[in-house]
């Protein structure tokens, strides 16, 4: 058996991967750092290219740690812990400095200030930012320290010896080989699953966030023990009809109002609101638009360079073949599909304020890791956090042992789905139809009913993957990640089922539970998986100064 | 799902790869064009072509510098595999590669013996290779390429001796093969060393040594010509650590030196995946084949024997190679295989001529 050797693997190079190899290399430059990228490092991940502001930065003089606990515990009904938030936000500031250290320009107005906007409910947390490359700045540095990435490969199953994790096979996309690589600490990082319902297109990969997380981190922690929460938590957005690209928080903070089919005004200023437009539209006074005609020329410039240079550049070909001029028509924003992500909401992987998970050795960060609402920031700064705990843990911890017969089951389950008996479903299609019936059965309006009708399909799909047809590494990993979806789809469905209220708008809205019920329910539903069983079980909300349980 | 989201304009593809390597939803391949499917060394010929063709002679010796240090001696050696199967062949006749190459390595000898700027891997790794020949050279440079320390021993008291002083084959066979002028070795020597190769000349090395190499190296390649004789299977691999190639191989009839050279990095890419602790036969990183489905040129195919391509008299002016250069046919392009697009452009980015250009699905525009 060929094995990688590494002292410390990071699943996933996106955000939180790349500053965790620059940081572990930057406290300890002998480890040996791996990176296993699912697509190709350069671009891989959720920001792909660049992005227009640092989500959340607490500004000296101007904002707080303790202000922004208070904005993200209003922004997510008080189910948060306090320690990694907290952390987080003290934290934000020195990275904004780093950040700039690398280049990156944060703008500034004209009295010196840096450019802030409102998207929290209390502060202007959110920093503009203005850098379009970010993602390959970010991968030059990380390689430039010695990091190595091992492209086309994904995580698919952590190795564990003695209950710490011992290091990870991954699976190349390409050539379906498997990889095996033995690590004394493990970062998971590789996003939540952006693939968890249809768009309205019926495009599969037509979906707001980065289509290729699928969850395979949650996956790969439930399975060596560690916990996951916040998955009945399942978000949708309002974003351009039909493309799903983002550009909200770009146009309103920029004098763009919101506005539903009566013309009244939704949002205006200040991007704190999500829940009203999707009410907006659940009660019929849908579409609704964003509306730049009485904004002026330089203003609708400045939202146009963002869009079209640095959120989703292909913007300009979209609105270009819709004819859509932002000085004449408004942009009619539709919900897109559902997503499980940490970075948007708090579907994750448990962590603590030191991105530990309940699994020595292993750690999670990003939107993989259920940090509330962190956004890049988050993803930034618990890749370094987790970056600094894995090296102090790697010089301490003893040589990890990888057990053969571990690796020879992930080989035999891989053989097994490469036999070409009785197997004539389209990986695509089953896709198609898993992700069609999480979005009839999973998401608000929920229902205990409608849990019930889940596992009949959730039992028929599991049977179904012994039927799909696999002709190559690609379509291979295609399946594993259908897989995966289904699994969270479950983590999503126990969970939902569980917890029996209704929190948080339209991203847990049962129509059997309508209420808020804060004397049963301000707690965690933690799911852990035993023996090939999912458990969900209530965690207490931590407070500061609190060990988060994990 | 049969729409096509990313529009080609095959009149500019140069057939790089680069799109294909850097999407990120590995939703595209590359249709290799025949000359670089055949190139023993895996040179893009249609890149270099439609360079040339338009002017950008220092980008068109990048692309040959990208494929492999080798250009110089290959531009002597010439390429007559590429030639054979050139489209062109079947109207007007196919390029002319090796003259093509000449006139490149003359005007830019600066970027063909130049480094390739890239990053080596980090690599505590030590390899000997044995022999400096055709295959050694080859064996040596790959080696170099992932990472490892790289010693070379060679009998003679220079390298690159078999090339510049036996207009022949290995052994004597071939009587058309042209000898490679002292000074096109010394500049690609200089290259090899300035990389980091060690060369320790007149250090025989043979059978009776390779015990104490393999415990003192982690990867010993012979490639020692006939002075050894090992029993290797077809990717080079003998035994433990170590690796042969060329005609030391057991059986081997005799070889020229591109065919030794492909049988070289065949077995140096083996000694690597040893040394790397894993096998990914392609698209490890940056410093492998460049998104291809195999390695171009040097994956199991045999390598014919094939008569040496006769220079077609002087070399060619400036205008003359951009007007030969302008008949390639451009058959490579990349192309969806997977139906996975994002529409997020960084394919469109990387590409040199912006000959490739990233639609909206259907389904969404």
């Amino acid at each position: 058996m060929q094995i990688l050797e590494s002292d410390f693997l990071i699943i996933g190079g996106g955000s939180a991967g790349c500053i965790a190899a620059m940081r572990a290399l930057q406290v300890a430059p002998d480890l040996r750092v791996t990176i296993f990228e699912k697509s190709d490092i350069v671009y891989g991940g959720s920001i792909a290219r660049g992005m227009d502001a640092l989500n959340i930065v607490a500004i000296p003089g101007k904002t707080t740690a303790e202000l922004y606990l208070e904005a993200v515990r209003a922004g997510a009904a008080g189910i948060v812990d306090a320690g990694p938030s907290y952390v987080m936000a003290e934290r934000s500031y020195a990275l904004l400095k780093e950040m700039e250290g690398w280049g990156v320009t944060f703008p500034k107005d004209e009295n010196g200030q840096y450019k802030t906007l409102k998207y929290h409910v209390k502060g202007e947390f959110q920093t503009a930012m203005d850098e379009p490359e970010l993602k390959s700045m970010l991968v030059k540095r990380a390689l430039d320290l010695g990091a190595r990435p091992v492209n086309r490969v994904m995580g698919l199953r952590l190795l564990t010896d003695n209950g710490r994790v011992a290091g990870a096979v991954g699976l190349n996309v390409r050539t379906g080989q498997l990889v095996v690589c033995r690590a004394k600490a493990v970062l998971i990082a590789s996003g939540g699953v952006s693939r968890l319902t249809l768009p309205n297109s019926g495009y599969l990969y037509g979906v707001y966030d980065y289509p290729g997380n699928t969850g395979d981190g949650f996956v790969m922690a439930l399975r060596a023990g560690a916990g996951v929460t916040g998955m009945e938590f399942t978000q949708r957005t309002m974003l351009i009809k039909d493309s799903n690209m983002p550009l909200l928080a770009i146009c309103v903070t920029r004098g763009g109002k919101v506005l539903d089919c009566n013309g009244t005004v939704i949002m205006e200023g200040e991007v704190n609101n999500i829940n009203a437009m999707n009410e907006a539209f659940t009660e019929g006074r849908g579409p609704v638009h964003i509306q730049l005609s009485h904004l002026p020329e330089e203003k609708i410039r400045e939202i146009e360079h963002i869009l079209f240079t640095t959120e989703r550049p292909v913007n300009e070909r979209f609105f270009g073949g819709r004819h859509i001029d932002f000085r004449k028509q408004d942009i009619e924003l539709w919900p897109t599909e559902y997503l499980l992500c940490g970075g948007h909401g708090l579907a994750g992987i448990r962590v603590n304020e030191r991105a530990e998970t309940a699994v020595p050795g292993l750690y999670a960060a990003g939107d993989v890791a259920s940090v509330a609402k962190q956004h890049l920031t988050g993803a930034f700064i618990f890749g370094e956090i987790a970056a600094e705990q894995a090296a102090g843990y790697i010089a301490s911890a003893p040589d990890t042992h990888i057990h053969e017969d571990d690796v020879a089951a992930v080989r035999e389950e891989l053989a097994e789905r490469f036999s070409a008996k009785d197997r004539d479903i389209d990986v695509r299609e089953l896709e198609h139809k898993v992700r069609r019936v999480v979005g009839d059965y999973l998401v608000a309006p929920k229902n205990a009913h409608k849990f019930e009708l889940w596992k009949y399909w959730s039992d028929t799909f599991r049977e179904d993957f012994k039927h799909v047809a696999i002709h190559n590494g690609h379509e291979l990993s295609k399946l594993y990640e259908v897989e995966n979806i289904l699994l969270c789809a479950d983590c999503s469905a126990l969970a939902g089922d569980f917890r029996k209220e209704s929190r948080w708008g339209e991203c847990h809205r049962r129509s059997d539970y309508p209420l808020q019920d804060d004397a049963n329910w301000h707690c965690h539903v933690v799911i852990k998986m035993k023996d090939n069983h999912l458990n969900a079980e209530k965690v207490r909300i931590s407070e500061l100064g609190e060990e988060v349980s994990l | 799902m049969n729409d096509s989201n990313i529009a080609i304009d095959t009149t500019l593809c140069l057939a790089c790869g680069n799109c294909v390597d850097r999407c990120i939803m590995d939703n595209l391949r590359l249709s290799l064009p025949p000359c670089r499917q055949t190139s023993p060394l895996g040179v893009n010929y249609q890149g270099i072509a439609r360079l040339l063709a338009s002017g950008k002679e220092e980008d068109a010796a990048r692309e040959l510098r990208r494929a492999t240090p080798f250009g110089g001696i290959l531009a002597v050696l010439g390429d007559p595999y590429a030639e054979k199967t050139c489209s062109r062949g079947q109207a007007g006749g196919a390029l002319r590669f090796t003259d093509l190459l000449r006139y490149l390595v003359a005007a830019q000898p600066g970027i063909v013996y130049g480094q390739e700027p890239r990053r080596l891997p980090a690599s505590t790794k030590k390899a000997a290779v044995i022999g400096a020949g055709p295959a050694g050279l080859q064996a040596a440079w790959a080696l170099r390429m992932s990472g490892a320390a790289v010693t070379v021993f060679e009998a003679a008291p220079e390298a690159g001796m078999t090339l510049t002083r036996t207009p022949a084959g290995e052994d004597g066979g071939n009587e058309a093969l042209p000898a490679v002028p002292a000074e096109v070795m010394e500049k690609t020597l200089a290259m090899l060393r300035e990389a980091g190769i060690r060369f320790l000349t007149s250090t025989p090395k043979g059978q009776a040594d390779l015990d104490s190499l393999c415990a003192e190296y982690d990867a010993v390649l012979c490639a020692c010509g006939r002075g050894a004789v090992l029993p290797a299977d077809k990717n080079g691999y003998v035994k433990d650590n170590l690796f042969a190639a060329g005609s030391c191989v057991k059986n081997q009839k005799s070889l020229t030196p591109l065919q030794a050279m492909a049988s070289a990095a065949k077995a140096a890419h083996a000694a690597r995946n040893l040394l790397e602790g894993f096998d990914i036969d392609y698209e490890s990183d940056e410093r492998t084949a460049r998104g291809l489905e195999r390695f171009a040129g040097l994956g199991d195919r045999e390598i014919d024997d094939l008569a040496p391509v006769a220079p077609a008299g002087g070399t060619y002016t400036g205008e003359e190679a951009r007007e030969e250069a302008s008949r390639c046919l451009g058959c490579g392009r990349p192309y969806e295989r997977n139906k996975t697009c994002w529409y997020c452009l960084p394919c469109e980015v990387v590409c040199p001529t912006q000959a490739l250009h990233v639609r909206i699905p259907y389904l969404i525009r």
